[in-house]
């Protein structure tokens, strides 16, 4: 063996052995990618020495399309055709598009088709292929530098992703040549940056507050596994929120008509901006706003306009550590993770909380990518004997519809997976042939509350009575957290399955909407719920008892005693649709149960199959 | 890549099939497991590896999550005994239990009227956790004696402090909102 070797800028010494793999942090302003040289995970540089890729695209006429720097420059040329900011639409609808409030910088084509299209001169892309340009920019840039093919790429994505998001990504990354070896979150992935740094052991809580959104995470670090413990967040508060809340007091201060002038406006949340910033450092500053007088803003003053925000982030960190089971006692190392975490009130709120100084020293902008291209250089087998491995969970529920526009929640926030959860339902007329299954994913009860994934018929039902069919509904989460369902008749076999694919997604602020809904209205759910459970109940009941008085009411029954039955139920039915009132529904189906025990003993004497069921204490348990 | 699926979750974390089981060696012996199956390790495998990598994983996290948790591994060690369960239909008869479940669930609504609601939550879930302790015990001598049925009506009873917990946790949740 020759003491120096010779080899190609960027090979490793053992080129059979080294095998390009790079670590991808999509970001919605800005995207980097990182890769692992001489065992020292680094953000690769453009040719001008820059990390951060703006997440920009421009199409041009006539032009191949450009991203980063160079397309940004053509923001105030052809706005139109500059396409920024795509993360906020991947994944999601072009209704749920039209029905979100925040602004979209750009255009989209009009048609009825499910997918949006952005309209660029180079005719329409949709949200996939736009991230797909920026990230074959990044494959680029990598392979140049590394000197070769990449063989692999883990991807980050918001905890907070959902199904139709994370699909729409891995699509993005295939478009662009990528092989994904996997999609991890990006909290997750900051404390496998800080994790391996540090070989420590313990709870690590990670604080990620970005711009727009804000995730915290309890990890658990044991052996060299990270385990994902729990993950929450809120979704719609980040950075922007601060200026916000710097440009309101600076309005009242100076003028309120500024609200109505757009581009005054823009002026007044930019120099709110720089303030924000220069706080950081300083303890006061002064606001510039053409036509008025400077404003002092102090830090104490600052701190005490986003007081709020920075408590609900920690509301949320209480419950992150409540779902992981655990005590903040017990958190061993807390990570920070995203610009807005360089808020001083931020880092003494959070430091406060726990009780322990944040981890701040990896920028908070690279920390993300080197966290995935240490995942990667792992996944490529660079590391052979390395013990490390990473457990994450889903980060919302997964459940399906079920009579009466309920969610049947079958995969709960928070587990662990690759994760398989099955369960059974039953068929709700006699007869019924098919049967309809709506995937949802959400932490609310009603099905209207819930993001709708997908839905698929199973059909060829045997035609049995209502009840008797077992319709087992298989959900299978992958380690990307994607998800596939299918549905099987456990006594015929009738099977069916669906691989959820991307035609929409929860929105950033829906998630976040839907999150804090859920736990704000727990209580009214649980009202409305157990109405509908009593009103599909009474159907049920009325169903069964009709289909029974039909076949054999007359043979079984005296007249006066078939009249007492029908009094009652049409009792019920009066109930069923004028009662808002569980209880009055509840005491109208025992009165039917009363007034027909008789005629179910004698039905049971006659050896034919009992249609009713009785319910009596389960209901308890509801 | 093989894995054997015919184990009972109990053997496959190399655990005495009992109750009692040491919580430090079931997270060794599933850390282990994971390091070996875990699709991560098979990221350049065939199909064939990287499908019995995912269905590997699946079940011993399955097998996992229903050990740690008492309620679900005390009714795992009944249906190792051909004990059937039937969610829609089975429940408890003990009218005096439920009777004071009702009552739980009763304060817990009504918590908003007290001085300290969060406070008076945490001694709901105190409570209600010794009572669970005790129904655990009562169980273990059940199962030890062989009483099928008697350790099934305190497998359906725990199963209502799972729910109770959840009310409590729901509950929590809907305060500290309203403390914002």
């Amino acid at each position: 063996m020759a003491l120096l070797q010779i080899s190609e800028p960027g090979m490793s010494t053992a080129p059979h052995e080294h095998r390009l793999a790079v670590g991808i942090d999509l970001g919605t302003t800005n995207s980097l990618v990182a890769s692992v040289r001489s065992g020292i995970a680094e953000a690769l540089v453009d040719d001008d020495g820059t990390a951060l890729l703006p997440s920009v695209v421009y199409y041009g006429e006539g032009k191949t399309p450009e991203v980063g720097a160079s397309a940004l420059e053509n923001f105030s040329k052809d706005p139109l055709n500059t396409i920024a900011s795509i993360k906020r639409v991947l994944g999601r609808s072009a209704k749920d598009i039209q029905s979100a409030n925040d602004y979209i910088p750009f255009q989209f084509e009009n048609n009825s088709d499910s997918v949006p299209r952005v309209k660029t001169a180079l005719g329409p892309r949709t949200a996939v292929e736009i991230s797909a340009d920026i990230l074959l920019a990044l494959k680029q840039r990598a392979e140049k530098t590394l000197g070769g093919e990449l063989v692999g790429a883990v991807i980050t994505v918001p905890a907070y992703f959902d199904d139709s998001q994370r699909q729409a990504t891995k699509d993005a990354a295939t478009l662009a040549g990528l092989n994904v070896y996997r999609l991890l979150n990006e909290p997750t992935a900051a404390a496998i940056a800080y994790g391996l740094d540090q070989s420590a052991e313990g709870v690590i809580a990670v604080y990620d507050l970005g711009g727009g959104t804000f995730d915290v995470s309890i990890l658990r670090l044991r052996k060299g596994v990270f385990e994902v413990m729990a993950t929450g967040g809120d979704s719609a508060l980040g950075g922007d929120d601060f200026d916000h809340a710097i440009a309101n007091w600076v309005i009242e201060k100076l003028d309120s008509s500024i609200r109505d002038d757009d581009i005054a406006m823009r002026r007044v949340l930019s120099s709110a901006r720089q303030a924000k910033e220069q706080l950081t450092s300083e303890v006061s500053t002064v606001i510039k706003v053409a036509n008025h007088p400077d404003l002092e803003l102090t830090r104490e003053q600052f701190d005490l306009l986003i007081n709020s925000y920075v408590k609900k982030t920690v509301m949320s960190c209480r419950r992150a550590l409540r779902d992981a089971g655990i005590e903040k006692e017990d958190v061993s190392e807390v990570v920070m993770v995203g610009g807005s975490t360089r808020v001083p009130l931020v880092r003494t709120q959070v430091e406060k909380f726990f009780a322990k100084a944040p981890h701040t020293n990896i920028d908070p902008d690279r920390v993300v990518a080197i966290g995935a291209a240490i995942q990667a250089d792992i996944l490529a087998g660079n590391k052979p004997g390395d013990e490390m491995l990473l457990l994450d969970v889903i980060p919302l529920s997964l459940g399906i519809e079920t009579m009466g526009g309920l969610v049947e929640k079958i995969v709960n926030r928070n587990t662990t997976i690759p994760v398989a959860r099955a369960q059974e339902f039953t068929t709700y007329k006699d007869g019924q042939t098919a049967m309809r299954v709506h995937v949802l994913q959400g932490e609310r009860e009603l099905v209207s509350d819930c993001r709708s994934l997908a839905t698929f018929d199973l059909t060829g039902l045997p035609p049995l009575v209502a009840g008797a069919a077992k319709i087992k509904v298989t959900f299978q989460v992958d380690a990307d957290g994607l998800l596939s369902v299918s549905a099987q008749e456990v006594n015929t076999g009738v099977s069916a399955s669906i691989e959820v694919k991307p035609s929409y997604g929860l929105t950033d602020s829906e998630i976040e909407g839907m999150l804090k809904a859920s736990m704000d209205n727990a209580q009214q759910d649980m009202i409305a719920r157990s109405l509908r459970e009593e009103q599909v109940e009474a159907d049920r009941v009325v169903e069964a008892l009709n289909s029974a008085l039909a076949k054999d009411g007359k043979q079984l029954l005296e007249e006066q005693e078939l009249e007492k039955i029908i009094n009652q139920r049409d009792a019920l039915i009066a109930a069923r649709h004028n009662a808002d009132n569980a209880e009055l529904i509840k005491q109208a189906i025992k009165n039917v149960e009363a007034a027909s025990e008789e005629y179910v003993a004698r039905r049971m004497n006659n050896s034919v199959r009992s249609m009713m069921k009785g319910h009596k204490l389960e209901e308890f348990e509801k | 890549m093989e894995f054997n699926f015919s184990r009972n979750y109990f053997e496959l974390f190399e655990l005495e099939t009992q109750f009692h089981i040491d919580l430090v060696t079931l997270a060794d012996q599933y850390q282990a497991l994971q390091s070996q199956f875990h699709p991560d390790r098979f990221i350049e495998g065939n199909d064939q590896d990287k499908r019995v990598a995912m269905q590997a994983t699946t079940f011993i996290n399955e097998a996992h999550k229903t050990l740690q948790d008492e309620s679900s591994r005390a009714r795992y060690l009944l249906e190792l005994e051909d004990v059937h369960f039937n969610s829609e239909k089975d429940t408890t008869k003990d009218m005096e239990f439920l009777m004071a479940q009702m009552s739980l669930r009763e304060q817990i609504d009504e918590v908003d009227g007290q001085q300290d609601p969060l406070e008076s939550l945490e001694e709901l879930a105190r409570q209600s956790k010794q009572e669970k302790s005790q129904l655990i015990e009562n169980y273990q001598t059940y199962f030890n004696a062989q009483q099928w049925d008697e350790a099934k009506e305190i497998v359906l009873k725990l199963q209502f402090f799972t729910r109770l917990q959840q009310q409590i946790n729901q509950k929590q949740e809907a305060l500290e909102d309203q403390l914002l």
